[in-house]
This record gives C-alpha cells, structure tokens and sequence, in this order.
C-alpha cells in the first residue's frame, strides 16, 4: 500500500491530503472492482499527487477537478496499457468497462452541454457526499450501487459477513442519500 | 440507532438474507422473510428508495447483464428541465402522420395530437423518448407489449392503431379521446355515487378483458382513464364532457396506458424488484413494498378501489406531503373510509370501496371481473357479496387512525401506548426519511 508520503508542511501537500478521501473514492467509483488486484486505488491516488506535484503551477481550474482530471487520465493510461498488453482475456471485459465510463467522463469534461456533463456531475456530487462516509460503509456502497456486485461477493471480499455487509450498505446509503439531499 | 441489541443483529441477518434471495430473484423465500420479521419490511422499503436514489450510473460490471443505458440519467435528471416547447420545428416527422399539437407529455415521451393522412382520422401518437429504451431487448419488449395491447379489443380501452419507430424512437398511434380526464372531471369535487359506481364498474371489465389476455395495467389512476364526449358535442380539446355540476353519467371511461412506456430499464436484479413504478395515491402496498413479482392483477383491482374511492370523495385514499410519505400511508395505514368523508356514499358501496383496498390483496376481490359484478349488483340494488370488515379490522382501524385523531387517543390509552411502543422507531426513521426524501424518486 502506498502510505501517505506527501509533506503536509507546505501548502500544497496539505490542499493534496485534503483531497485524498474524494480522489481515493473517485478512484474506486471508476476503477472496476476486478482490476484491483493489478492496480491498487492507494497507489492510484499517490501517483497522481506526484503527477500533480510536478505540474502544480499550470493549475488554471479548480483545483479538485483539475486533480480529478489527471486522476482520470492516469486511470485511462493505465487501462490502455493493460489492454494493450492483453494481459489475461478474464480481465477483458473489466477492462472495457472501466475505459468505456472513462471515455465517457473525459469527453465530457472537455466539451457538451448535453446530459453527459450533468451525469458527471451527479458522478462529482456523489464522490464528494461518499468521500465523507466510513471507509466500509463506502466502499460497501460502491461495490453494491456502482459495481453492482451482490451482497455475498461483497461480503467474502472485504472477509464480513453477510449481514455486516447488509448493515453497512444500508447504513451507508443512508446516510448517503441523506448527504445528497443537504447539499442540494 | 447505533445500538446492538441480538434483535438489531437478527433483523440485521434477516435484511442481509433478504437481499440476498432477492439477488438470486427467489421471491418465495424473500416473501417469507418479510413474513417472519415484521420489523423488516420498513427496512426493505427505505432502503429501495434509497437505492433508487442511487441508481447504477453505468453497465453493470459485476454480476448481470451489461446495459447500456446510463439509467442515472433517466431518474436523476427531471423531466421538467426538458420542457418540450411546442414549436412546431421540435416535433417529429412521421411518415403517414401530420403532428397537429402536443397533448401531454411525461416521463418516458410525449403525446402529439395527429392527422393519420390515408385514414384522415385524429390520432393520438406516442413517442418515446431517446434513451428511454435504448438497447435492443428493450425495443423488443416494447414491441411485444405494445402488440399485445393493440390485440385488445374493448369499448373502454383506448385502442391501440399502428407501432412503429422513427428515428430510434418507437411510438405507437392510439383512439384519439378528445374529452379529458377522469382525473381532470373530479378536480376535487365527490361525484354522485351511482355514476361512480358505473364508471368503475366499465374501468373494471375492460381491466378484466386485459388480465384475462395477462396484461396488467399496473398504473391505474383517474389520469389514465380518458373520457369520450358524449353524443351530440363535438370535440373540444381538453373540453371535459360534463356540466359544471359534475354529471358525466353520459360519458364513457376509456383506460389507456396499459403497460406501456413504464420504465423497466433497470435491469439488476435488485432494482428489478425494488423498483417503484407507478403512481402511490392508487398503488397497492405490495407494489409500495416493491416486490415486482408480487403485483398482479389484485393490484390493479387495489387501484380500481382507489379511483372509486377518490370518484366518491374527492380525493384519493392517501395523501402526504411526499411521495415517500403517501409510499407509507398506503402500506401502513387503512383509508378513512369514504362515508366519513362524503355521508352520502351508500353503506354498500362504501363496503366495495374498502374490500378492494385491503392490505392484503387475499382479502380483495380476487378479480376485476368480481368487483365489476358486486359494483353490477349495487347498482341494480341487489344484495352485494363483499362484507363489511371484522371486529379486529376495526380495531386496527381505530389504532392506525389514533395517529391522527386526539379524541379517539384518549380513549384507548392503553393501546395507544402499545402502539407508540411498537412504532417509535418506525416513526423516527420516517422522519429522517421525509426529511431527507424529496427527490420523490421522481415521479412527483
């Protein structure tokens, strides 16, 4: 797992250690459930902060959609990659999932009035409102709302039960909804 | 709420393997789940509005099909942003048909109001919106579905003429009825009991030639029931065919709408289930609960009810602030009954009214057919078969209806306190829910 190396000390690593909960979560929204085991989300967050690092000074948006871009495209880098190595067929269709939603989202980002900008940001509004929930109740709500994958293979892969996952997806959306309802 | 008694864990297990075995679409087993913990069933219900607030932005990457609709878009962004002006440059060509105005439109597409040019007759026409069934198999369904209900044939079911597609989007034509609503003749006011008798009672045959061909409506609502002009008046556009006194005994309901056009996009399994689709003034609880696979033909007999009920009264048989309010009420509470409301409503048809509301829909009548011959029997001031509720109905009556009425909380303290026992939790997370709830999984 990639810890937090980033020196809070200065300006900009305290605004990047502020963002880790929403970026982690983003990158867990897109990052299909079965390509964890190639990519891990902590690691995904950690490369993008030095991407950001790097280059903090062309930032001429928002900060928080400007790092959400170079988060996009770092995931869309990394799935050209394992696609073009056509490293095993089981994550084929993982894969194409996860660059289809990115495609969408990138293209959107750039240019359209249409739905598609506001389907990105419901996507935004709903990282920001999961960002501030318990690590297990989001990440049993992204399995169970986004990846929709069923409470047992939930449940066996964060090694819970079957009714503690129940409980927390419950609890989760919850409060989730209620959060979407606040900051309407 | 964050307590952990053993009754927390086991409806905490019993949620869990409810989910689970609506996952695996066993609906018996869920159903008896359900049946084993009362608490649950409140549970269920938040969570599938919640869920429905959260719908899966994108195809499914885990279990189940891909599909390739975004379905956030259609329950997330409101019909109202996408007010369809009636320019006429917005309107769709169709071959064969001129596009003469816009009738209505809603969540799923727009009625234009046509001219079908070989036939010069006035049509109604239905089109679809874009993306509302995107993929093929959608397509499909909607072609079959609308096939079977062009297949039938009744005096008061809006006729179905011809189904096509044009640019993507599937529409079908229909019988133009130029004299409005149910829902527009009732605005508020109770109507004369035998005319609502015989207005529901040709709703129900007509409902009853549709479950016998195994179509269900599974949205009934007096704004599905459209009204022909009566002989003598010319059509008018949204003239309604009666006098301001209400007298529209000469009119003839038509029910449209039958299973069309609903969204049925979601796919999972879990949201196939816990779906919400209908309207909750007339929905029967079984379909408030949303258990699918539960609404059958004794929903749309629930349904029947609730227009009879709003015909006699007004208005309809629940009404809340919210949807997810009106959502509980319907499942939760027993209708004032409508006498109490109207004095004039007859003993007997009251009766009617209140066994088609049942909660559970064992205790309905056990078809359309039957209501429509005890509503036959009214009317010809025979002796009707349905019997008024029990001794423990009416208690239970009494006990739902002290929620709201201080005089009768004070004569059953007792009950009282049991009952505010049993409800304070339910109570509790109702009110989080209104708060928190009004996206009113946009049906509002």
């Amino acid at each position: 797992m990639g810890s937090g190396m980033i020196d809070e000390s200065n300006e900009s690593g305290a605004e990047l250690e502020r963002l880790r909960p929403y970026l982690h979560v983003i990158a867990r929204m897109h990052l299909d459930f079965r390509l964890r085991s190639r990519i891990d989300p902590e690691d995904v967050v950690q490369d993008v902060f030095r991407k950001a690092l790097e280059k903090w000074d062309e930032c001429a948006e928002s900060r928080k959609a400007w790092l959400r871009r170079i988060l996009l495209n770092h995931l869309k880098d990394f799935l050209d990659r394992m696609t073009a190595q056509k490293a095993n067929v089981d994550l084929e269709v993982a894969l194409e999932y996860s660059s289809v939603r990115l495609d969408a989202l990138l293209v959107a980002d750039q240019s359209s009035p249409s739905q598609r900008a506001a389907n990105n940001e419901e996507l935004v509004r709903l990282a920001e409102a999961l960002a501030t929930l318990p690590t297990q109740q989001q990440e049993v709500v992204i399995l169970h709302r986004l990846h929709q994958l069923k409470l047992d293979e939930i449940a066996s892969r964060l090694g819970i039960t079957p009714g503690a996952a129940g409980g927390l997806l419950r609890r989760g959306l919850e409060a989730l909804v209620r959060l979407l309802k606040n900051r309407e | 709420m964050n307590s952990t008694s053993a009754g927390d864990v086991a409806l905490e297990d019993a949620f869990a393997a409810f989910l689970q075995a609506q996952e695996t679409g066993d609906v018996e087993a869920a159903r008896q789940i359900l049946h084993d913990h009362p608490g649950l069933a409140e549970q269920v219900a938040m969570f599938h509005a919640h869920c429905a607030q959260v719908p899966p932005p994108w195809p499914a990457g885990g279990s189940g099909r891909p599909n390739p609709i975004a379905s956030w878009d259609n329950t997330l962004t409101h019909d109202k942003d996408t007010d369809v002006a009636s320019r006429s440059d917005d309107w769709p060509a169709i071959p064969g048909y001129e596009i003469l105005g816009i009738l209505g439109q809603g969540a799923m597409g727009v009625v234009y109001k046509a001219r079908q040019i070989g036939l010069k007759r006035i049509v109604a026409l239905k089109m679809i919106r874009a993306g509302a069934h995107a993929d093929r198999e959608q397509k499909a369904r909607f072609r079959r579905e609308a096939e079977a209900v062009a297949a039938l044939h009744h005096a008061n079911i809006v006729q179905i003429h011809d189904i096509g597609e044009e640019g993507g989007c599937p529409y079908f034509s229909m019988e133009y009825v130029g004299g409005g609503s149910l829902d527009q003749l009732i605005a508020g006011d109770p109507q004369d009991p035998k005319t609502s008798a015989n207005i529901v009672r040709q709703i129900a045959l007509a409902v009853q030639s549709a479950h016998e061909r195994g179509i269900i409506h599974r949205d009934l609502k007096p704004a599905n029931i459209l009204l022909n002009n009566p002989v003598g008046r010319p059509p008018i556009d949204g003239a309604l065919p009666v006098s301001a006194s209400g007298t529209f005994h000469s009119a003839i309901p038509k029910v449209t709408d039958f299973g069309l056009a609903r969204d049925q996009s979601q796919d999972s399994s879990l949201t196939r289930l816990g779906a919400v689709v209908g309207t909750p003034s007339y929905m029967a609880p079984e379909q408030a609960s949303g258990l699918v696979a539960e609404v059958g033909t004794l929903a749309d007999v629930y349904a029947l009810g609730a227009i009879l009920y709003h015909l006699l009264t007004g208005r309809p048989p629940f009404k809340g602030i919210s949807v997810q309010d009106r959502l509980n009420q319907v499942k939760e509470l027993a209708p004032i009954p409508p006498a109490r409301l109207q004095p004039s409503v007859p003993t007997d048809l009251e009766t009617i009214c209140l066994k088609c509301l049942e909660k559970d829909p064992e205790k309905r009548y056990a078809s359309a057919g039957e209501l429509a011959a005890d509503l036959e029997r009214f009317l010809n001031d025979e002796a009707i078969e349905a019997r008024p509720p029990g001794v423990s109905d009416w208690v239970n009556g009494i006990l739902w209806r002290s929620k709201y009425n201080n005089a009768t909380v004070w004569g059953w303290p007792l009950f009282l306190f049991w009952h505010c026992h049993c409800r304070r939790q339910y109570r509790e997370d109702l009110g989080d829910l209104v708060r928190t709830t009004a996206v009113d999984l946009g049906l509002q």
